[in-house]
């Protein structure tokens, strides 16, 4: 690895993706290399800065107080072989498939209470726990439409689930924008390699969806329903409704007559069957969620226990997806799949435990703390990169509120080259793929590489500096 | 044991017209503890259809929506409830009772805040009053909380509001049943010991004013189950008290809750009547 | 596929009404400003040129609620940047903006791009520059993006419902415009007025012409007479010249005709026969001009409020907003005692 844009590399011991421990490219990188080698550090700033342009031009942004924002992206892919794929896809369906039943368990006949496999305080102490889904089965019994699992390799390349995403994960049109962008931008990248499409994605999205639908319904009809321009994410909506050639509906273009959803149209009032919903549980029904609510359609809920329509993701999946329910999913894949959990896990400790407590406040300086529902990197403290300050105040708010947080090793994630200032630069990332859950899961083949792009950063979710990076998944 | 027929009605009459009203509401007796229902029923006016369901906490919820425009809203609800006598009177329990971890995973919702039920700094002031006098064992300091709070809370109607907050309560020192009661909850769960919100009817033979609706205190105490405690009338005569929702605080068991498009409500009367129920035989 | 929501419907009409009311705004500023370069007497100029300007756009009342005086300084603010005025010409580009943003997913992203760029122009116009010289140069702006918008939207787009429910909220728009336009021009010039605004009645009429951008098509027509009664003609029952009232009409009898065939609406009886009542109202009193005129064309914003408001029942009766009612909490009050 002698090439300029290369010159200033390091990979100061931890697991790099392109490169192996002789700093030599790995083999599935080789042509990328000597591909992005060839290009002068001109060539490749002009392509990052029209890449850039793409996204200020679709405006494709993201809110941090109150701004709007392009999302970084960088243009060197990330590169995942077939064989890898191949069993991430199996491990991932598995981990779903388990998170689903449980979801279905959890909300019904409570086995995996019963059977000792989950404490009970651990599901009615969950701030997910939605006690209005208690006793009500959803449409085919299906609970995660859609998840997003973010995975992370450490310092052996050991694959690792660092946390479930089941509460409508966003990320999956910067799946399909990257690569359309990258094509666009970087073509030559693509010579000698067979990349898995991704465009696919919004339709398997909707097959899942359908194969959702109240029993009995032959041509369901679905829209997306969302908060409405103002979120952060409106754009994934709007992107995903036109993908799926469906309505992108709020609340109020919804009403409910008969134990029946139905989209307000100019020709009248037209039954809907399937609603992939983008809001938040709380706000879905004024009239038994929170009655302030402004977002949801007034109703909602009475015809989904009628069964009349579907929810897509469910409501009350947070009870799975909780950051101290992570510590028991290995448990609960052997309990619901009679099988041992393909994925690794970071081990985690349950602030509850009073051993493991003590131990956490021993070693706050070492230790990842994570609020269980914090999301979007807010209500982390990483140890290594902490002040006295505060872990004086974590380790407070540990006392306070015990069942409030969890810690784990700290694991040095992976690092990929990242171009900054006209070089290539090692940065942290991790992978955040989408299965989508109809009939049965199906992985998308590709996935939202998220990159810190601060030096030395472990964290890389947008809204604290992060960025994104083409995921590739070899055909062969 | 008493045999009582019950009736609650709720009128609502609106400014203008309305319409799109969604409503849930939970207003039949629950079939566990001490109470037997019979016949059960719903009325809504405007006619509707109105579907039953179960919560998560076991209470009987009707929904029903009244779509097309109107002016009045009726819902009337009424039931045949059969209460057994008050149970013996309870023994002492010790407070290392609380202590064991399975307590957590029987009844752990009960033992954490709740949306209307928080352990604020007031509530902390409040309870170092209770705690002062000291008590050997868990009953007595739960007969002494209750009194507590009936002698410094001055029941009034129409002091607060149903959305008022234990802390209004404490500033203010006046409130209903339902305020008692939220500040009764804190105060057990702040100690350790499980405690859920009851709404229900009581029945007063003796009175001369209309019935109204109640709430009270259920506390679970190990060896025992579920108990009784009434903050507004410390020391119920429990065979008196029909109970209809169960829950972690008022916001889990509203009698009505829903949501409506159209003009304001000008209007809204409950009326409770409780008596006793004719024989059965001479039906 | 079925019918479209009723409330993306209504924020397509909205959307493209907005964008034509800043292409007129544009036009009448540029307009005036000349007029008013040629008018020796500020004061004359106040009353003949600014004065009637702000009349035109309806918001007079609006206007004196804020300024004292009606001149230049504060017509150009008023009808170009001000926020406070809601159909100020930023005002009208931010809705247009806003409104295309909810409904991203039906327009072509050039047309968003076009919108959005527009906006964000805009946004970056000292206000200051406005004074001396700069109305032209705004105007122009303006003027051009919105014929970038049009040419998108006409040269790209399927003639699908997003496609007619757009080019309703352009002709409505346009016909009640040139309507009023018409209105406060010629109470201005008629005779008995005329003292107020000396020598300038052919001037008056010419500038209306380029207000309502049909100068140049008038010129091609004209007999070289300069009559206001071809004049007239052109601007109101002249079905071939597309910023003519009957032509609006037309247009929007099409769209009417064509949602309704497609089932992308249920109905629209009442919007069609008030168009064709209008339409023959026209043809039969206006060419002749008899001192009725200006009565004629409040009658015509009459009929187009009337339209506007059948085209929202059938449109978007559906919509949210239109159903009237405020959502509530049931029985917000029930404690317990």
């Amino acid at each position: 690895m002698n090439a300029t844009l290369f010159s200033d590399y390091r990979l100061a011991g931890y697991y790099d993706e392109m490169f192996d421990d002789d700093a030599e490219p790995r083999d599935a990188y080789r042509g990328l290399f000597s591909g992005v080698a060839s290009l002068g550090s001109d060539v490749f700033t002009r392509k990052t800065d029209l890449a850039g342009a793409c996204y200020l031009n679709e405006g494709i942004t993201f809110s941090h107080h109150g701004r709007e924002h392009p999302f970084p992206f960088d243009l060197l892919p990330r590169l995942i072989r077939a064989d890898d794929w191949a069993w991430l896809s199996a491990a991932l369906r598995q981990r779903v498939t388990a998170l689903d039943r449980f979801c279905s368990d959890v909300y019904g006949a409570q086995r995996c209470i019963a059977d000792g496999v989950v404490p009970r305080w651990m599901v009615v102490s969950c701030k997910g726990y939605l006690r209005e889904m208690v006793g009500l089965r959803p449409p085919k019994d299906r609970w995660v439409h859609l998840a997003g699992i973010d995975l992370i390799r450490d310092e052996d390349g050991v694959w690792r689930v660092l946390e479930d995403n089941l509460r409508t994960p966003s990320g999956l049109s910067y799946v399909v924008q990257n690569r359309t962008f990258m094509r666009r931008v970087f073509p030559e990248a693509f010579a000698g390699y067979a990349v898995r499409r991704v465009d696919g994605a919004p339709i398997q999205l909707r097959r899942a969806l359908m194969q959702s639908a109240p029993d009995g319904v032959a041509d369901p009809r679905l829209v997306v329903l969302t908060p409405g321009p103002m979120n952060a994410a409106y754009y994934e909506h709007s992107f995903l409704a036109q993908q799926m050639g469906v309505p992108l509906a709020e609340g109020r273009d919804l009403v409910v007559r008969n134990q029946r959803v139905y989209l307000k149209t100019t020709a009248g009032y037209d039954p809907v069957d399937v609603i992939y919903r983008r809001i938040d549980d709380a706000f879905l029904d004024p009239v038994c969620l929170r009655q302030d609510s402004l977002l949801g359609v007034p109703g909602l809920m009475g015809v989904y226990r009628a069964g009349n329509v579907a929810l897509c993701t469910a409501p009350g999946t947070g009870v799975a997806d909780d950051k101290a329910m992570y510590a028991f999913v290995p448990d609960i894949i052997r309990y619901y799949m009679g099988e041992e959990p393909l994925l690794q896990q970071v081990p985690t400790y349950l602030m509850e435990r009073p051993d493991d407590r003590e131990y956490v406040l021993d070693n706050l300086r070492s230790l990842v703390v994570k609020a269980v529902d914090g999301a979007g990197g807010y209500g982390i403290l990483i140890g290594p990169h902490s002040t006295a300050e505060e872990r004086a105040e974590f380790a407070q708010r540990i006392d306070d509120n015990p069942r409030g947080y969890i810690a784990q090793n700290t694991i040095s994630l992976s690092r990929a080259p990242v171009f900054l200032g006209g070089r290539f630069a090692a940065r942290h990332i991790d992978l955040r793929p989408f299965i989508t859950y109809g009939a049965r899961p199906e992985v998308v083949p590709g996935g939202l590489t998220r990159v810190a792009l601060k030096e030395g950063s472990l964290v890389v979710n947008s809204s604290q500096g992060g960025g994104s990076k083409d995921t590739w998944v070899l055909e062969r | 044991m008493l045999r009582l027929r019950a009736s609650h009605r709720t009128e609502i009459a609106y400014a203008g017209v309305v319409h799109d009203s969604v409503n849930e509401v939970r207003l039949i007796p629950r079939e566990d503890g001490r109470q037997a229902v019979e016949d059960p029923y719903i009325h809504v006016e405007p006619a509707t259809d109105v579907y039953l369901h179960t919560d998560a906490f076991g209470n009987r919820v009707a929904w029903f929506q009244v779509a097309t425009p109107h002016h009045r809203l009726r819902i009337e609800a009424t039931a045949v409830v059969t209460v057994d006598p008050a149970p013996p009177a309870l023994a002492p329990v010790a407070w290392d009772a609380f202590a064991a971890p399975a307590l957590r995973d029987e009844v752990g919702e009960y033992l954490l805040e709740s949306p209307r039920v928080t352990l604020s700094p007031a509530v902390e002031a409040f309870a170092a009053e209770v705690d002062a006098a000291g008590s050997a064992d868990a009953v007595q300091w739960l007969r002494h909380a209750e009194r507590t709070v009936c002698e410094s809370i001055e029941y009034q109607p129409g002091s607060t509001t149903v959305d008022s907050t234990v802390d209004q309560l404490l500033e203010a020192r006046r409130g209903v049943c339902q305020d008692m009661t939220h500040l009764f909850l804190a105060l057990c769960r702040r100690r350790g010991i499980p405690a859920r919100y009851v709404s229900g009817w009581l029945y007063e033979p003796e009175r001369t004013s209309p019935n109204e609706s109640h709430a009270w205190c259920e506390v679970w105490l190990p060896g025992h189950g579920w108990r009784e405690f009434d903050p507004t009338h410390p020391e119920p005569r429990l065979d008196h008290y029909i109970r209809v929702g169960v829950g972690r605080d008022y916001s889990d068991v509203p009698p009505v809750r829903g949501h409506y498009v159209g003009a304001d409500t000008q209007e809204m009367a409950v009326t409770v009547e409780i008596g006793p129920a004719e024989d059965p035989a001479r039906r | 596929m079925s019918a479209m929501l009723a409330r993306v419907a209504d924020s397509l009409y909205w959307t493209a009404r907005a964008i034509e009311r800043a292409d007129t705004y544009a036009r009448l500023l540029e307009v005036s400003h000349a007029m008013s370069r040629e008018s020796a007497d500020t004061q004359a100029g106040d009353r003949s040129v600014w004065e009637p300007l702000v009349d035109i756009t309806g918001d007079l009342e609006a206007f004196r609620r804020t300024h004292v005086h009606v001149n230049e300084t504060s017509a150009v603010w008023f009808l170009s940047f001000a926020d406070e005025n809601p159909n100020s010409i930023i005002s009208c580009i931010t809705r247009a903006r806003n409104n295309a943003q909810s409904v991203r997913d039906l327009l072509p992203t050039e047309v968003w791009e076009a919108l959005n760029t527009v906006y964000l122009e805009l946004s970056s116009w000292p206000p200051g520059r406005l004074g001396r010289g700069g109305v032209y140069p705004f105007s122009r702006q303006v003027r051009r993006a919105v014929h970038l918008l049009h040419g998108l939207v006409d040269g790209s787009m399927r003639r699908d419902a997003t496609w007619h429910f757009l080019r309703l909220g352009r002709f409505a728009e346009r016909a009640d415009k040139v309507a009023r336009l018409l209105e406060v021009k010629y109470r201005l010039v008629l005779p008995e007025e005329a003292a107020l605004v000396p020598g300038t009645e052919f001037h008056q009429w010419r500038s209306l012409l380029r207000s309502g951008g049909a100068d140049e098509a008038y010129v091609k027509l004209a007999t070289g007479k300069d009559s206001p009664r071809e004049l007239v003609q052109l601007l109101v029952v002249d079905d071939k010249f597309p910023r003519s009232i009957v032509f609006c009409l037309d247009q929007i009898a099409e769209s009417l005709r064509h949602l309704v065939w497609a089932g992308d609406i249920a109905e629209a009886h009442n919007a069609l026969s008030l168009v064709a009542q209008t339409r023959a109202e026209l043809s039969r009193d206006v060419p002749s001009i008899n001192g009725s005129l200006a009565t004629a064309m409040d009658h015509v914003q009459l009929r187009c409020n009337q339209i506007h408001a059948a085209l929202a029942e059938s449109c978007f009766a559906y919509a949210p907003g239109y159903e009237g009612g405020a959502w509530h909490a049931q029985a917000a009050g029930q404690p317990q005692n």
